[in-house]
Formats: structure tokens, C-alpha cells, sequence
């Protein structure tokens, strides 16, 4: 078990530059997450991390060993794939069993831990199965159970959940995270799912455009995004633009959103971010709190979610209890969005 | 319309081709497989005899003909496979630049008729052909090497002639072939040596038995080519059927030949679909 070092990584197509100098370190035991949308580059790092790509720059340590150019047999490494990648012709304890022969262990030792692994997944007994005989969410564990194994120094997962439904999934979150915090090995996961991103890691990078954007704590990438991408990318906060006075921004027609963003001038042009759930909704006048009208309603369970017009002719997502007074609110009706300062990330318009 | 009955239909014209053009043919010789021949008369009408069955069994020269057609028909096969899988590798996992070209390659002599090509074998590989002209020349032989009117002839012209097939049946089969098996595989350990042989190999063998199944049941079926390059005496299977029949007038000898290489062909058939089973593990 050892870190993983990435210094100025970047992997250019012709004249594409896909990932664009990533430079990251992974301590030993961590587990960080790439996280963004398609198309991003987490992928590419991943594969590039592995010894499937070759980057085009930069350099990749796993421990404190050079890999940048080795082959992905020489890196002692363990990958998950998205589509499981099982050998379909061998057994599920072959499967297992395949790394720790190619490192020449003893048949008695090679059995003990295929069955040390496969028990770490809760798949014992399932050793003379066929892949095609198991779910999607067994098959995944082999997968995992694989790539264990072999104890390798790194783990790399690449969307390894994404083709389970919804119900497996969550299920297969707290496996993983059980799995890798028993095991405590280094770990690259690479997701476009940000609830699972940030409930898995220790630290979340978001990535955008080839750019790590900002690589911090799940906690800190939610409530103190670095920049607009980030910000609006993890959940789906209300965005409203104005311009700074005072610490606070004020949007016009008398509207002023308070928020703690003395580091920006007076004059400046800023969006506000407001998380959803940071709202409340009252039917009277409160000191400080918006005034606008409820435009839609729409109910979805344990949440009715409403959508406030400003007077600026701005929108609002509030998303309420649906036990809550709030929640009988219907279109048309005046009310008052009371917010704390602390809330509001405020950054400067980006050009 | 029941999707059933509808199925039928559009099966239906060629179901109907094939009932009146093979189906019904093949049935009626069944019968001519087991009457009797003699020799300036002809079928006798009513007769029953084993006789054409047995022979293809006990007589010595049917017999070498019959286990020359299956050794052909391995050899080629063996051949198509050595040659067509790095080509097929290569088309694949190859330059993308490549592929076009590489596939036309492989393509473009199907374009040709198939006289044309074995005429072509006949100009390079008779004894006063280029090859053995130019072998002469350069003095590496004193007398003719013997290329054709024998295996070798055969080897060569079919080899050449089923190649395509194979090819494309093989990069069929590694299309399909998953990637992040591989990867998986070279993540463990595995060197690109081991992954061809543990991984590559096996997840391809569906298409390296339907290659091959195509590739043997097309050589041992095979009548032009064999008969150019093999000439009037070097007789395989087919070869023998057309001149039974159209030769000798003896059908009902034809007949038991046809039955037997077809009998050949669906053992050969079901024993390699039953191998691919337990080989890939993919039904």
C-alpha cells in the first residue's frame, strides 16, 4: 500500500488537450473521488493512472516508484470497470484467483485468499459459479473481490455502480465504503454521480473542462465551492446575479440578498448560490427576507417543491416538508424567503 | 395477426425456395442412393442395395478420396486460421489508417470470379508457370518443383480462396470482444503475451469456430478450384460426385457420396458448436 502522485498530468489528442496538467496526491489509504460531467477527463486520468493511456506530459508515482510509462501489468494495481469486465470463461473463483497466479503464489495460499476475498464481498460459496450465472450487483463484487486480491497498491473504480438500478446501488455504497475502509488501500474512484462522490470520499475532486477545479473535502466542495462550475454543479442551487454593496448583493428593485462577502468591492458584478433546502418560507414579512409569489407547486412525497417569483422577475426552487404549514401554499400567494447570511455563497462574475 | 403467424410469413418465400429447390431434390435422392447401377444400363428401376454406402467405406480409392477431402479441409482450415487472425488482429486494434485499406485487401479478391482466380494459380504454380520459371532462373532448382495436380495445388489455391471468410469472421469476433476485459486482465499481472493466450484467444473462439465451421464445410464442398488446380485425376469428394453423374451416369453412387458429405459436414457441425460451448463458456 502506498500514496499515488500525480505532478502536471496532461494528455493531449492532436491539438485537443483532454486533461489539462492534473496534479494531485492521494494519500496512503485515502479514498478521493473524480467527479464531472461526461467528457471532463476523469475517465482519462483514471485510464492514464492505470497504464491504459499514455500521457501525453507530466508524470505518475505510485509510492515512490516512477510508473508514467509502465505497462498496467507492472504497476500493482486493482481496476473495476463499469461494465465488471469479468472473464466470462472461467469460474468466479478463477476470476479471483487470476491475479494471484500471475504472481506465482502457492496453490494453498492462492485458495486461501480467493476465499479470504470472496468472503470479504459476502460471495462465499459462489466459487464454481460462472459469471453469467450472477446479477449485476454479484458480478460487481467479484469484480471487487478481483480486484483485491492480488492486494494491490492503488484500487481504481470507473463508474463501477453506474449499471445498477437505483435500490442495488445504495446497497453496493455501503459495501464499498466498508470494503475500503477494512482494506484501507489507496483509492481513485471516478463517478458522474455526486451523492455517491460525496458520501464515499475522504476528499472529492470536481473536475470541468480537463481542470480539477477544486479537489477538497465533501463538505468543503458543498458549502464553500471554489468557483460558478462547482457551485452549481453539486446539487442544484437557486443562481441569481446583482451587483455587491456593502457585503451584500443586491439585485435590484429593492431586493437584497445579505450574505458575508466583505472580501468583494462595492460595484462589483456577483451571482448568489442558495442551496434549496437553505430557505425558509413564511407567509408574513420578516426582517431581511425576500418578498416574491408562489408561481408553481408541485409535490413529490416527503418534499413539495415551490417556485417563488421576485419582484426582479427572478425564480426561487424552495423545496419544504410536505408536513410543513409551507407546504399548502398554492400559486398565487405572497411570501416572504427568509435566509441566513451564512448561507449565501456569493462569488464574483466570471467573464 | 399472432407475431407467430406472422413470422411464418415472412419466412414463407424463401421456405418455399428452398422447399422446392433443395428439400424435395435432396429427398428424392435418398431413394437413388439405394438402387443398383449397372453399367451401360443404367439405375435398375425397384432395386435395394447398401452397395454405394460400402463402398465409400471399403473401396480403397473411394476411401483416399474421402480422407484426402477431410485432410484438405483441415489443412485449409488450419492454414485460413493461421494467416487470418493477425490480419484480423490487425485490422481491429491496427492504426485506424490501416483498416480501410487492410479490409479492401482482404476484400477485393472476393470481387473476382472464382475461375479467374484459379486460372491465375495455374499461370504462377504450373511447371512452366512464373514461380517455377523464376526459381529456375535464379538457379535454386535444376527440374520443376510439382505445385500443382497435387495437395499442394489445392493447399495454396483454396487457402487463398477462403482466406476473406475467415478474415471477416475474426474481426467480427474481436469487435465484439470487450476491451475492459483485456485491461482487466493486464491490471492483475498479465502481460500482453498471457492476455492474448488467457483472455483474447478464448472470449474469440465463437468466431474462430464459425470461421473455421465456414472455412471446412466451403474447402471439403469446393468443385472449380479443386478441379483446375487438382486436374482430371487428383480427385476430392466433390470433384468425384460431379463426374459420377455427369460423367459415368452412375447416380445412384453420386447420390451415397452427396450423403456422405453432407453427413460429414453437420457431424462437423455440431461437434465444434458443442465444442464452442465448453471452450468460451459463452453459449
Amino acid at each position: 500500500m502506498s500514496n499515488l502522485t500525480l505532478r502536471n498530468v496532461v494528455k493531449r489528442y492532436g491539438k485537443t488537450e483532454v486533461v489539462r496538467g492534473a496534479s494531485f496526491e492521494i494519500a496512503e489509504g485515502e479514498f478521493v473521488s473524480l467527479l464531472g460531467p461526461s467528457g471532463c477527463g476523469k475517465t482519462t486520468i483514471l485510464r492514464m493512472v492505470a497504464g491504459l493511456l499514455e500521457p501525453s506530459g507530466g508524470e505518475i508515482l505510485i509510492g515512490s516508484r516512477e510508473v508514467t510509462r509502465l505497462p498496467p501489468d507492472k504497476r500493482n494495481i486493482g481496476l473495476v470497470f463499469q461494465s465488471y469486465a469479468l472473464f466470462p470463461h472461467m469460474t468466479v473463483f478463477d476470476n479471483v484467483a487470476f491475479g494471484l497466479r500471475r504472481r506465482k503464489e502457492e496453490p494453498a495460499e492462492i485458495t486461501r485468499r480467493v476465499n479470504e476475498a470472496l468472503e470479504m464481498v459476502r460471495l462465499s460459496g459462489y466459487g464454481s459459479r460462472y459469471p453469467r450465472e450472477l446479477s449485476g450487483g454479484q458480478q460487481q463484487r467479484v469484480a471487487m473481490a478481483r480486484a483485491i486480491a492480488p492486494r494491490p497498491s492503488v484500487l481504481l473504480f470507473d463508474e463501477p455502480l453506474s449499471n445498477l438500478d437505483a435500490s442495488l446501488r445504495d446497497e453496493m455504497q455501503i459495501e464499498l465504503k466498508r470494503l475500503q475502509s477494512e482494506l484501507a488501500i489507496t483509492t481513485l474512484f471516478v463517478t458522474h454521480d455526486q451523492a455517491e462522490a460525496l458520501s464515499l470520499s475522504d476528499r472529492v475532486g470536481v473536475m470541468y473542462n480537463g481542470v480539477i477545479q477544486q479537489l477538497d473535502a465533501p463538505e468543503a466542495i458543498y458549502h464553500r465551492p471554489v468557483n460558478a462550475f462547482v457551485a452549481s454543479f453539486i446539487g442544484k442551487p437557486n443562481r441569481v446575479s446583482g451587483v455587491m454593496r456593502g457585503g451584500s448583493l443586491d439585485l435590484g428593485g429593492d431586493l437584497v440578498i445579505r450574505a458575508e462577502a466583505g472580501h468583494l468591492a462595492n460595484g462589483t458584478a456577483a451571482e448568489a448560490f442558495i442551496r434549496q433546502e437553505a430557505l425558509q418560507v413564511q407567509s408574513s414579512p420578516v426582517e431581511g427576507a425576500l418578498r416574491g409569489t408562489v408561481a408553481l407547486r408541485s409535490f413529490s412525497g416527503p418534499q413539495v417543491q415551490l417556485v417563488v417569483r421576485l419582484g426582479t422577475g427572478a425564480e426561487l426552487v424552495v423545496d419544504v416538508p410536505s408536513s410543513a404549514e409551507a407546504a399548502a401554499l398554492t400559486p398565487g400567494e405572497t411570501v416572504w424567503l427568509g435566509l441566513h447570511p451564512r448561507d449565501v455563497i456569493v462569488l464574483a462574475k466570471e467573464v | 395477426m399472432t407475431p407467430r403467424r406472422s413470422a411464418w410469413l415472412l419466412v414463407s418465400p424463401l421456405l418455399l425456395v428452398l422447399t422446392l429447390a433443395f428439400f424435395v431434390p435432396l429427398l428424392l435422392l435418398i431413394p437413388t442412393s439405394f438402387r443398383e447401377y449397372l453399367p451401360g444400363q443404367g439405375m435398375v428401376p425397384g432395386s435395394f442395395t447398401l452397395e454405394n454406402y460400402a463402398r465409400i467405406l471399403t473401396d480403397g480409392y473411394y476411401l483416399e478420396v474421402v480422407l484426402r477431402t477431410l485432410v484438405l479441409g483441415v489443412a485449409v482450415t488450419v492454414i485460413c486460421l493461421l494467416m487470418g487472425y493477425p490480419v484480423a488482429y490487425l485490422i481491429v486494434r491496427g492504426n485506424p489508417r490501416w483498416r480501410l485499406a487492410l479490409t479492401l485487401l482482404v476484400i477485393f479478391p472476393l470481387m473476382l470470379n472464382l475461375v479467374v482466380r484459379s486460372f491465375g494459380w495455374i499461370v504462377l504454380l504450373s511447371n512452366r508457370g512464373i514461380v517455377n520459371n523464376l526459381l529456375t532462373d535464379i538457379g535454386l532448382i535444376a527440374t520443376p518443383l510439382k505445385l500443382m495436380f497435387n495437395m499442394t495445388g489445392l493447399l495454396i489455391g483454396l487457402s487463398h480462396i477462403y482466406l476473406p471468410f475467415m478474415v471477416l469472421m475474426l474481426v467480427a469476433a474481436l469487435q465484439n470482444m470487450p476491451r475492459d476485459v483485456e485491461a482487466a486482465a493486464s491490471s492483475l499481472g498479465s502481460s500482453r503475451t498471457h492476455v492474448f493466450w488467457s483472455v483474447t484467444l478464448p472470449l474469440t473462439a465463437p468466431g474462430i469456430i464459425s470461421g473455421s465451421i465456414l472455412v471446412f464445410v466451403l474447402t471439403i464442398s469446393a468443385l472449380v478450384t479443386p478441379r483446375m488446380l487438382g486436374g482430371p485425376s487428383y480427385q476430392v469428394m466433390a470433384t468425384l460426385i460431379y463426374d459420377e453423374y455427369m460423367q459415368l451416369l452412375d447416380w445412384p453412387s453420386g447420390s451415397a457420396l452427396s450423403f456422405a458429405l453432407v453427413s460429414m459436414t453437420l457431424l462437423i457441425i455440431w461437434g465444434s458448436s458443442r465444442l464452442t460451448r465448453k471452450w468460451a463458456g459463452l453459449a
